[in-house]
């Protein structure tokens, strides 16, 4: 009930590009101050911000378009829902981005339970005829990783986050993420070698130590 | 620098995760390691073919609507909280009636007329919860039938 107050300021959606460009102009804090105040015009400015980002990084857990849509808006949901424990002086995504994972993370869970055969999520990715098998591999070997290193491989190569943002999204230590993606590359360029060539097989040691 | 420790960094110096004092620490290594070096050289192979990986766009337009639909969502939200609050009190008020002369009853102990009144709540609160649940759910696998 705690969102019912802060949804009855406005009745309609904001047409787009009217409203929202007097909240554009203002810093995240300030339109998360507004947001918190009930502003749905705000929150609009901040779903429109994130939406992209939301998006893919459900389909990275959940590989299927319908499922990572539907997750992304029930994650702005949520954190509407939310809001008024958010601290606005920190940034928005982090928080966000607890929030999605964790409904990322009961989707699978609903998945394995219902004994739903996860689709393989190539056709999620972008290919040409020619990378089309080497990428098929590549997917593959990311989603064989332990969670811990698909989640960092997804933020930094599918998000392009740097190391602190993952740091900060993930709420682990910078050296925790930098070990994490260590052993995620290592992993990934054995899958890689017989596409790239690579002499010998790579990364031996402590390969399967990380998680 | 350490040949264990340059080894950890140089995926961080591949994709160019490190300060400036950091990845020249690793090029100084690299040059006198044959091992990093040709460590160094397949992970930029991998990284340029990760660098090319991508997901596909979601369907045209998509993006048009998707504040649209968060909205219409937040407004069912408040929506379902009130038709629950509703049928939960209607419901409630409806047991009551049925049982007030078990209530009013000065014979009956009190106890038992706190059981037949939780037991009614608990019920009621089930029966709006489960309706609630499956009529939610059905509206979700409405979604699996639509083309991937």
């Amino acid at each position: 009930m705690a969102g019912f107050a802060a949804c009855s300021e406005q009745t309609f959606p904001a047409p787009a590009g009217l409203l929202m460009k007097n909240e554009e102009s203002l810093s995240e804090r300030e339109i998360l101050e507004r947001v918190k105040r009930g502003r749905k015009s705000a929150y609009q400015v901040i779903v429109t911000r994130y939406m992209k980002k939301a998006y893919f990084t459900a389909l990275g857990f959940v590989h299927n378009h319908q499922d990572a849509l539907d997750i992304s808006q029930d994650g702005f949901i949520k954190a509407f829902y939310r809001i008024r424990t958010f601290d606005t002086r920190r940034p928005f995504f982090p928080w966000f981005y607890e929030i999605l994972k964790n409904l990322c993370l009961d989707h699978i869970r609903r998945q394995k339970q219902k004994h739903e055969v996860p689709l393989d999520g190539v056709r999620i990715l972008q290919t040409e005829d020619e990378d089309r098998e080497m990428k098929a591999a590549l997917w593959k070997g990311i989603n064989a990783l332990s969670f811990d290193q698909k989640e960092v491989i997804l933020l930094r190569y599918f998000q392009q986050l740097s190391y602190q943002e993952i740091a900060a999204a993930t709420g682990k230590p910078l050296g925790t993420v930098m070990s994490s993606l260590f052993y995620a590359r290592s992993r990934l360029r054995q899958v890689l070698s017989h596409y790239l060539g690579f002499e010998r097989e790579s990364g031996k040691p402590g390969v399967n130590n990380g998680s | 620098m350490d040949h264990e420790k340059t080894k950890r960094l140089i995926g961080a110096a591949v994709d160019g995760g490190l300060d400036d004092e950091a990845r020249m620490m690793v090029e100084e290594h690299l040059a006198s390691c044959p091992d990093c070096r040709r460590e160094y050289e397949e992970l930029t192979k991998v990284e340029e073919v990760m660098g090319k990986m991508a997901f596909k766009n979601p369907p045209h337009g998509i993006w048009d609507v998707y504040w649209t639909s968060v909205y219409n969502r937040l407004e069912r939200g408040i929506g379902w909280i009130l038709l629950s609050l509703g049928a939960i009190i209607l419901l409630f008020f409806s047991g009551y009636k049925m049982v007030e002369g078990i209530i009013r009853d000065a014979a009956i102990p009190l106890l038992l007329k706190v059981g037949i009144l939780a037991l009614m709540a608990g019920v009621i609160v089930l029966l709006v919860s489960i309706i609630r649940e499956h009529l939610f759910l059905k509206k979700r696998e409405r979604y699996k039938e639509i083309d991937q």
